[in-house]
Order: structure tokens, then sequence, then C-alpha cells
């Protein structure tokens, strides 16, 4: 039914976006994707403050996430992004439950196995890490209003949540390090950029208690989650103005987002012994997401995002949809004290 | 400049197909039987011939007593009201920056200067690099006066600059830029012997451009350009 829903919702905004473009003038078009980093850089010297979360309910439990970014321009065409974030998404430690073994007493063995995951689970929020992504652009190819620019990435996530799936997420389920390469170009009122990138996640690692104290000193389990391709594919459509004429002009913009990823499955020891894994959320999957989009750049600087997610194809295990995504962002200049913008 | 309404005058007297340059009480008149504003190849000639002429005309005079107050600018890889916010505020750090005024349409700007200070052309470029974009062109109309001879060169405050000779296909985009302002974004007053000239460089050409022209604008400067910060000027229009 939702992803039903979603086909038409997806298919509405593209014959939306189609129609609008029939009046297509020469002019400027958006890169400010509401989800993903396009080839361009923050200025040199410029510092940018974007606060964003999201919102699903899991059976009726509604998670939260809740991300503060740092943004700066290190060089014309390096910049750097520091994120933390909190959310209820997992507890402090791995389910009870997400492991079993069964002793084999005749053969003097133990088999450990996966259960499956227990949805709607209350947590608390709490501190997942920070998130360090640092982009260089290498191909910058400028025209009167349109350019096609391309950049190289690398990403490092500090993070320490009992994620208990298999699918790895660098800014808030799984610490590890990623790369991959941005293309961005620019024409008339269009903006389309793509994003091909790698994630290799690291291991999460806790002692477990038993629950048959056959293990009086606990268990010792290690999660080692599966890798990952991400490739992404942003539209983007200036709505208003048609055509600028000073700062003041209230910006609105259309977005469409396609997030697709496939991530192989997780390897998880107990003891030192391997796990069957058994759980499909634990297992090797892809998906394929959409999220159209709205955003509103008020004064030329501050942004609003607005963006609902859906399944397109298959779908993702560590969220439910549709998902409310929102973000508001701020560049600050450092100018002279004198020097003020003529509005 | 939004609400000024200061006239723009011509540098030159349009006759039929030719020009009246004044320098002072100099008088200098060419006349040709085509019309040298249409470029195709033929007219393509005549400009160069007139090109070679104003430098040498050029070459005899010099900026005399006069300050280099604004310059224009033209900026690729805009596509947004943002990113023509983060041009211009890159552009206003720069100390001897007085003001800036974007046309968010065309992606061209107005940069004012300090009085005090001598603007520094390769740092507006930088600046604007800074931000992540492109110079398109980089323009700046000087009062040029009987005087001293430098050769090719004159030198305002600490910089000195090198007249290059007038490229139409060069400078077809900053000269576009120009006459569309005159109608657009009105200017501080231009006298008679006040000649527009586009700066030539790396920094301020068009990749395409600075490929085509390298040759060019890598020739050694003169001995009588010699100075501290040189920088290398074409004339926006043939006359």
């Amino acid at each position: 039914m939702i992803e039903e829903f979603a086909k038409h919702l997806c298919r509405l905004v593209v014959l939306a976006i189609g129609l609008l473009s029939f009046n297509c003038e020469t002019s400027l078009a958006q890169e400010l994707f509401p989800l993903q980093e396009a080839a361009s850089n923050v200025p040199k010297g410029t510092v940018g403050l974007r606060a964003f979360g999201s919102l699903y309910s899991e059976w009726g439990t509604n998670r939260f996430l809740t991300s503060l970014r740092f943004m700066y321009g290190l060089t014309p065409k390096v910049t750097v992004l520091i994120t933390s974030s909190l959310s209820n998404h997992h507890s402090s430690r791995l389910p009870k439950d997400l492991l079993y073994h069964l002793h084999d007493y005749a053969n003097a063995n133990t088999v450990f196995k996966t259960n499956s995951i227990r949805r709607g689970l209350v947590y608390p929020y709490q501190f997942n890490g920070i998130h360090l992504y640092v982009k260089y652009r290498f191909v910058t190819m400028d025209r009167q209003g349109r350019h096609f620019r391309m950049a190289v990435y690398g990403e490092y996530g500090w993070i320490r949540s009992a994620h208990d799936e298999s699918e790895p997420s660098l800014l808030d389920d799984t610490k590890g390090w990623g790369t991959g390469l941005i293309a961005s170009w620019l024409r008339n009122r269009w903006a389309i950029s793509w994003i091909g990138g790698l994630t290799i996640p690291g291991m999460y690692a806790e002692v477990q208690q038993d629950p048959d104290v056959f293990y009086p000193d606990g268990i010792y389990t290690k999660i080692r989650y599966g890798n990952a391709i991400v490739n992404n594919l942003s539209v983007g459509y200036r709505l208003f103005p048609k055509k600028y004429r000073h700062y003041n002009q209230d910006n609105t913009n259309l977005y469409l987002e396609f997030e697709s990823k496939y991530f192989g499955s997780a390897r998880i020891w107990q003891n030192g012994n391997p796990v069957v894994i058994q759980t499909p959320t634990l297992q090797a999957n892809w998906y394929v997401e959409v999220y159209p989009g709205i955003q509103k750049i008020i004064r030329s600087n501050l942004r609003f995002d607005f963006s609902v997610g859906m399944p397109l194809l298959k779908r993702s295990y560590t969220r439910f949809y549709p998902i409310f995504l929102v973000g508001i962002q701020r560049y600050f200049y450092p100018v002279k004290k004198n020097s003020r913008l003529a509005l | 400049m939004p609400g000024s309404t200061i006239e723009y005058r011509p540098t030159y007297t349009v006759v039929q197909y030719g020009w009246v340059i004044k320098f002072g009480q100099q008088k200098v008149t060419m006349q040709f039987k085509v019309n040298p504003f249409r470029v195709n190849p033929s007219n393509l000639a005549f400009m160069y011939i007139r090109s070679v002429l104003l430098v040498a005309v050029l070459s005899t005079v010099v900026a005399k007593g006069q300050q280099l107050n604004l310059m224009e600018i033209g900026i690729d890889g805009l596509t947004c009201s943002l990113c023509s916010r983060s041009v211009e505020m890159s552009l206003r750090k720069l100390d001897f920056v007085q003001t800036v005024y974007m046309d968010l349409e065309k992606t061209q700007g107005r940069i004012y200067f300090k009085p005090e200070l001598d603007p520094q052309p390769d740092k507006i470029a930088q600046a604007v690099k800074n931000a992540g974009y492109s110079v398109r062109f980089l323009t700046a109309v000087f009062r040029l006066t009987a005087g001293s001879s430098k050769g090719k060169c004159f030198s305002i405050g600490k910089n000195t600059f090198q007249i290059l000779p007038f490229r139409p296909d060069l400078t077809w985009s900053a000269r576009h830029a120009a006459k569309e302002n005159r109608s657009v974004v009105q200017a501080n007053p231009v006298g008679l012997d006040e000649q527009a000239f586009r700066f030539i460089g790396k920094q301020y050409l068009t990749k395409t451009e600075y490929t085509r022209y390298r040759k060019t604008i890598l020739e050694p400067t003169p001995d009588s350009c010699k100075g501290s910060s040189v920088y290398k000027i074409t004339p926006i229009d043939p006359q």
C-alpha cells in the first residue's frame, strides 16, 4: 500500500517538474540539495551551520534523529563537515534477545544463532557520535549561469551505537569510513547531481549477559556490519523567483532525490564463534528510496528544507516509511565590520 | 547602482562608420567605408588595424593624477542568489573594497574601491575563486591624458598597467556586458578621455580564452613596464 502510494507520488512530482520546465528560460538552477552533497564547496573561510532531523513511526513508536552540522570552507576546493547526532533509534546496548545459542551437550558444542528483532520498543535519546566529511573539488567547468563540477569525498564516523542491523550508516549508526565521487551539472533552472560511493563500516563489540549463566563472565559479542555501495541521484528545479532582482527575493525550489544502497550481510561472533545469520535485517540487501522535497531560501541565506522519503524498490530495514526530514541552514560570512550587504 | 540616475557619457563620438577621439586638446579622427560594429571576418581585420593604431596612440599617453575607483566583473558558474551572495561577501573582505553591487540575473557586478588604497585585481580574482567560482571578465575605466610617455604602460599608485593590442574576439563578452550596463546599471561619469579595458591573464579569462591566447599573455613584459605589480590590459572598445 505504502509502496503504491510512493510510486504514485513520485510520478506526480516528476510530472509536475516536467510541466514546470516547459517555461524554461535561461536563468539559474539550484543545487542546494536537502539530502545529498553537491560537488560545489562552502566558500573559503565561511562557516555554515545546519540543523536537521528525521522522524518516522515504528509500530507506533516515534523515532527521531536530530543532527547539528558545522561546515567550513578550508580552501576554495576543500570543504569540511562535522556532524554530531542524537537519536532514539537504538538502545545503549544490543537487544538481549538479538542472539541466542543452543548447547549440544552430547557433542560438547554450542551453536550461536540470530533472533528476529523486536520492533516498536521505546529507547532513550542518546548521543550517537561524530561524523567527519571532507570533500575536494577536482573538476570545475564554469560558464555563465551553468557549471559542471566533480568532487571526491572521504568520510569517517566515530559512532558508538548498538546498531543491530546489517545496513551501515556512518552518520548515526555505525563507525567506519567511506569514500566516493560526486558529479553535479547545472543548466537553466535544473540541477542534477550523482553520488557513487563505498562505505566500509567498522565493528561494534560488547559483553552480553548469558541468560543461562553458562558463561558467568558474559558473552563477548562482536558485529561486523556489511560493506555498502551507495548510488544516489538528485534533481533540483528552481520554481521561484522567475528572475533574480535582489537578495531579498525568497527562493522556492523543488527536489527529487533517489537514494540507493547495496550492502552485504553482517558477520557476528560470540566468544569468537561465528553466529549463523538467519535474520533478514542482518542479511545482505539493496533498495531504492525516493525523497521528493521542497526548499525555501529566505534573504539568499536562511534555508529551510522539507522532504518525505518512501521506498521505490524494496526497502531499508533500518527505518520505516514514510520518513519525514526537515533541515535549516545558514552561512556566516566573516566580513569587515563596516561592510554591510546591499539588499 | 540601484536608484542612481548618473548619466553615462560615451568615450567617443560616433560619426558615419568612424569616431572622433579626444585626448584633452588632441583630436584623432578615424573613418571607415564599412560598418566596423558588425563582427565578421572582414571587419575583424579592420578592428585589428584600428587596435594597432589605438596602441600607437595610447603608448604616448599616461594616466595622470587619476584614481581607479571602480571595476566591473563577470562571474561564471553562479547558479543561485546564495552563490552570488557568497561572491559578494568574499569580495567585501578585501581591505581596498568599499562596496560591491551584484546583478544576480546577469551574474556580474560592480566593485567600488576605497580612494586611499590601491586596488589589486589579482586579489579580486582570488576572492572570486575563494568563493568557488570563476572570473568571466574584469574591466576598468582609465582616464588617459597626454603626458610623459612610458611606452605601452602607465601607472596608477603602485600598479603598472601594460596595454596589449585590441582583440575583438577576446573582449567580446566584456564589451557586450559594458554596453548592456550602460542601459541597465548606471555608471560613474566617463569623460571623453576615458577608456574601458579588460584585464588579461589566466585568472581573468575563461579557460577557453586562456588556452587560445596563452602565447600572447605569456610574452615577457617590456622593461618600460617593470614594477611591483604589473597588469596586462586590452581595450574593450575598438576605438
